[in-house]
């Protein structure tokens, strides 16, 4: 897939991708604690599961007892027995 | 990380307020985007039986009515939490408002005043003795900390108490902390000046080694001196060709003396001696001290006979420097009879030659050389009694005023 010009640019200037394309930034600290920023909006969520619309993937975090601790437009924290993290 | 539970947080929700909604009915997860799209903070986001369970600050919750219908969910409240609820519920008790507001200023008015001074750095200086002084000055417990000028205290104190060399106070919350350096250079003490003055011998013995630094010797090296006799004179004889003396001068006799000596020791005490036993009885005591007045209940220590009353002292303290003028006192006592016992000969021989040990190792603090020791335990009956002789060096010189001659003083000195 060609790259547009404007991503080009920002990886010749090495801007990182998060700021550049949006691309969802996860930091995942231990097993129990996800923080989430670059994402559009929640699209399923419940104890065992939470899918997550990002600009160019959706995120899935499977687990158990989740809890999202907090949630505002730029970032969203959840925490629970995370077991699995995909993208698709 | 603008999220999170912390601490910080977690009192700027409950100042701020918040409430705990349940969502139900329409499209749940459209109505959680639309919330964040509208900057309004979600946190602790559970599913329920029947939709959400979320927390959100009170004033956001007025915007949140569009959004609901827009997104046909319902919303209903859970749960209030935070001081604006707390300040609505308890509107009309007036009477708390005002007991907590003046419980505030009356805080705020203990803050104006010393309710603690710690001293910290004195060695031969007591507490006692500073704290005496600091009562005279005006400061104390209770003194408005206005009156009080930190670097004019500091230098009061320098003034009166001469071996102090440094004095820091400073005044944190309620506390006056007063740091003291004391003297402790020996030289310097030993350099003060002294008036005209002879050395006498302070004990009999035979002077072993004698260094003149200022003053006429009248003694030698082998020389045998009883207690009161002249060792070095601080009167120096000047003398014209013919050798007659003409005039005198004074000064401070200055030498360093060494002497041996015989000391004496003598100590005796009984076989039979009292003991407290304790009884293992414990009775205790609460005291609550207001200023310098307390009052407390006693648990029983009244009836004991004889007890040892160990006190335990607590003042109340806010934050880390604000100290009330509100202490608590805990008091143990421990309750004991007196019972007669007898020391065998070996253990009485022992506590003789450990007493006899504690004055040798004092002596010898003080700058004392034992060389032999006919030191005898005797056990009779009813006492133990250690006698004999220490042969010891030790330095002399007791500093007696000079006897001054009618003749013309010399030079300057005159």
């Amino acid at each position: 897939m060609k790259k547009p010009v404007c991503h080009k640019v920002a990886s010749a200037m090495e801007i990182p991708a998060d700021l550049s394309e949006k691309a969802a930034l996860v930091e995942l600290t231990g097993q129990n604690l996800l923080r989430v920023e670059n994402y559009l909006g929640i699209l399923e969520y419940s104890e065992n599961c939470l899918l997550l619309q990002c600009k160019n993937c959706r995120l899935e975090v499977c687990g158990r007892n989740l809890l999202v601790e907090f949630y505002a437009k730029e970032e969203l924290i959840l925490r629970g027995q995370i077991e699995q993290v995909r993208y698709f | 990380m603008k999220g999170g539970n912390g601490l910080i947080e977690r009192w700027l929700r409950l100042m701020k307020g918040y409430v705990r909604i349940s969502i139900c009915g329409g499209s749940y997860e459209r109505f959680l985007n639309l919330c964040a799209n509208h900057q309004i903070l979600l946190w602790n986001l559970q599913p329920a039986q029947k939709g959400y369970e979320v927390n959100l600050y009170r004033k956001d919750f007025y915007q949140l009515k569009p959004l609901a219908s827009k997104c046909r969910t319902r919303i209903r409240i859970t749960g209030k939490y935070g001081l604006p609820f707390f300040l609505n519920r308890n509107r009309k008790r007036k009477v708390f408002a005002a007991g907590f507001f003046g419980c505030a200023l009356f805080i705020i008015f203990l803050s104006r005043f010393i309710w603690n001074i710690t001293l910290e750095g004195n060695q031969s200086i007591t507490r006692q003795t500073v704290m005496e002084y600091l009562s005279e000055y005006g400061v104390g417990y209770g003194t408005w900390k206005k009156d009080v000028d930190c670097r004019q205290l500091a230098a009061e104190l320098r003034n009166h108490f001469q071996d102090l060399i440094w004095v820091s106070v400073k005044m944190q919350g309620t506390r006056l902390s007063v740091n003291v350096q004391e003297n402790t250079d020996t030289q310097i003490q030993e350099e003060r000046k002294y008036e005209d003055s002879d050395l006498t011998a302070d004990a009999a013995g035979t002077i072993i080694r004698m260094i003149t630094r200022e003053g006429t010797p009248i003694v030698r090296e082998g020389d045998t001196v009883s207690p009161g006799d002249l060792l070095v004179q601080g009167r120096m004889e000047i003398t014209d060709d013919s050798g007659t003396v003409t005039s005198y001068r004074y000064c401070a006799a200055d030498a360093d003396i060494y002497i041996k000596t015989d000391i004496r020791y003598e100590d005796e005490f009984l076989l039979t001696h009292e003991i407290q036993e304790y009884t293992g009885k414990k009775r205790y005591g609460i005291y609550i001290g207001i200023g310098k007045s307390y009052w407390g209940i006693d648990l029983g220590i009244h009836r004991m006979e004889q007890a040892d009353i160990l006190g335990k002292e607590k003042t109340l303290c806010l934050m880390k420097d604000f100290f009330l003028p509100l202490s608590v006192h805990i008091a143990t006592a421990k309750e004991y009879r007196n019972v007669m016992r007898t020391y065998g000969a070996q253990e009485a021989k022992a506590i003789a030659e450990e007493r006899l040990k504690k004055f040798l190792t004092e002596n010898e603090q003080k700058g004392v050389q034992i060389f032999e020791n006919n030191v005898r335990i005797d056990i009779s009956a009813t006492s133990c009694r250690a006698s004999g002789t220490l042969t010891a060096v030790k330095k002399t010189g007791r500093r007696v005023p000079t006897e001054k001659s009618d003749l013309q003083r010399e030079g300057n000195s005159e």
